[in-house]
């Protein structure tokens, strides 16, 4: 409205217009009644940001699981989700989050405690369902070289050779940057193991876990 | 608050002019030209509106630690699970520790506004060192977690963040990134306002009853207070 207001300015010696003078006045109270734009608004006015509304900026889901992890052992405490060896992704933690924002990036961040060294352990991020390449962790390769499984040093090709990750307890996390439609989505934290992996399926896992979402407006 | 909309009603024996009239509407353009901040009701500026420019919410920052080479750090027994009496992670003069600057109240799930603190972790740690026999096996433990500190001064540690890292042997140094990531809802601080955060370490030894120490090259925390909306 700014550079347009009045739309029919009245000039000397103009006999008034009626409908002129009813444009002018409907002008106004158009842009008031709703159609408010940058160009009414002072510059920099928007220092409280009370004013905005919450979702216009983020949007936030989550998964958590927190419990006693058991450092001493090979033990399964009760809250160790436990990959079970189907070589083929199994889901950890998952959360769902609806997109409301066709401009929306999606940040995931997960971290999670894994727990006994498993032979071709892999992790990795997934949008319904769909394992993000780049975010995938571990490996169901034996490595090639002498190396450490469980702190303890081992010969490539015996039946206990290396995969990664190789400690026994070994803190993790992965994230993505994901711009992604509207929509409603389901996020989730895989793992795989190979099937023919020596440990029993519970006691190769992950302890306490969270996966986090937010989805960027701006 | 009402707006200062300027604008003169047009009484009876008033000249009814063009001067007139387009004074009157002047003075209405130039104010709706300049609204003020309370001319907007809470909550009616979106998306659209935001001058990219807005900080939301201020105290995001970090404290980073890069000590030029590994020192050996002194951390306590495991306490237990969610347990005071972790060590703080310090570079010999200061904590791996952020202040938000302001104790920060955090709004319950099912609202927008301050409804989470995403918190970022990592720590260099290049290896695990037996203080008393230079031992080190599979079955002794560093473990790093997350605190954060209300705002009447109390650390609360946070269980769902500790995390154990093993280790070979003494001379097998393992110079391995620990990542912990964490949101800090309200359902984790009830009704406290949450004022700083800190990283902290402690150790678990099964297999004798030596103290271990970490040896830690660099450390890294960052909060980011989120303004959002937080569904249920």
């Amino acid at each position: 409205m700014a550079h347009k207001y009045p739309p029919w300015p009245i000039s000397n010696l103009q006999v008034v217009s009626t409908e002129d003078f009813n444009e002018n006045v409907q002008e106004f109270a158009d842009e008031v009644g709703g159609a408010t734009n940058e160009q009414n608004l002072k510059q920099n006015f928007l220092t409280d940001i009370a004013r905005v509304d919450g979702g216009a900026v983020m949007r936030l889901a989550k998964s958590e699981v927190g419990f006693a992890s058991d450092p001493a052992g090979f033990s399964s405490p009760g809250g160790r989700f436990g990959i079970p060896r189907t070589n083929s992704w199994e889901i950890i933690a998952t959360t769902t989050t609806d997109i409301i924002s066709p401009g929306c990036i999606l940040m995931v961040h997960a971290s999670w405690q894994h727990a006994i060294d498993g032979p071709g352990t892999l992790y990795a991020l997934s949008v319904e369902s769909q394992a993000i390449p780049e975010t995938i962790l571990g490996g169901v390769e034996g490595d090639n070289e002498l190396t450490t499984r469980g702190g303890l040093a081992v010969t490539t090709g015996t039946s206990d050779s290396t995969y990664a990750p190789t400690r026994r307890r070994m803190p993790m996390a992965s994230q993505l940057l994901l711009p992604l439609p509207e929509g409603k989505y389901s996020v989730s934290l895989l793992g795989r193991i190979l099937d023919g992996s020596w440990h029993t399926s519970a006691a190769i896992g992950v302890d306490s876990r969270e996966l986090i979402c937010i989805q960027l407006f701006r | 608050m009402p707006v200062d909309v300027t604008y003169t009603p047009v009484e009876d024996q008033d000249a009814f002019d063009a001067a007139s009239v387009n004074s009157r509407f002047t003075g209405v353009g130039n104010s709706i030209d300049d609204l003020p901040t309370y001319a907007l009701k809470d909550g009616a500026v979106g998306d659209p509106h935001i001058n990219p420019g807005v900080t939301p919410v201020s105290g995001a920052g970090q404290d980073v630690y890069d000590l030029g080479a590994p020192r050996l750090h002194a951390v306590a027994l495991y306490p237990g699970y969610q347990t005071l009496g972790w060590t703080v992670i310090n570079d010999g003069t200061t904590n791996l520790q952020y202040d938000f600057g302001s104790d920060l109240t955090l709004l319950a799930q099912g609202s927008m506004g301050l409804t989470g603190i995403l918190v970022l972790l990592n720590v260099h740690l290049e290896r695990i060192q037996d203080t008393v026999d230079a031992t080190v096996n599979t079955g002794q433990y560093i473990a790093f977690a997350i605190e954060w500190k209300d705002s009447g001064g109390t650390w609360h540690p946070m269980g769902r963040t500790e995390r154990f890292v093993s280790q070979g042997s003494q001379t097998q140094y393992i110079n391995m990134d620990i990542p912990i990531r964490t949101l800090i809802t309200r359902a984790d601080t009830t009704t406290n306002a949450i004022r700083e955060i800190r990283a902290v370490a402690s150790y678990v030894n099964t297999v004798d009853a030596d103290t271990l120490g970490a040896w830690i090259r660099k450390g890294n925390l960052i909060g980011i207070p989120l303004y959002a909306d937080y569904p249920t």
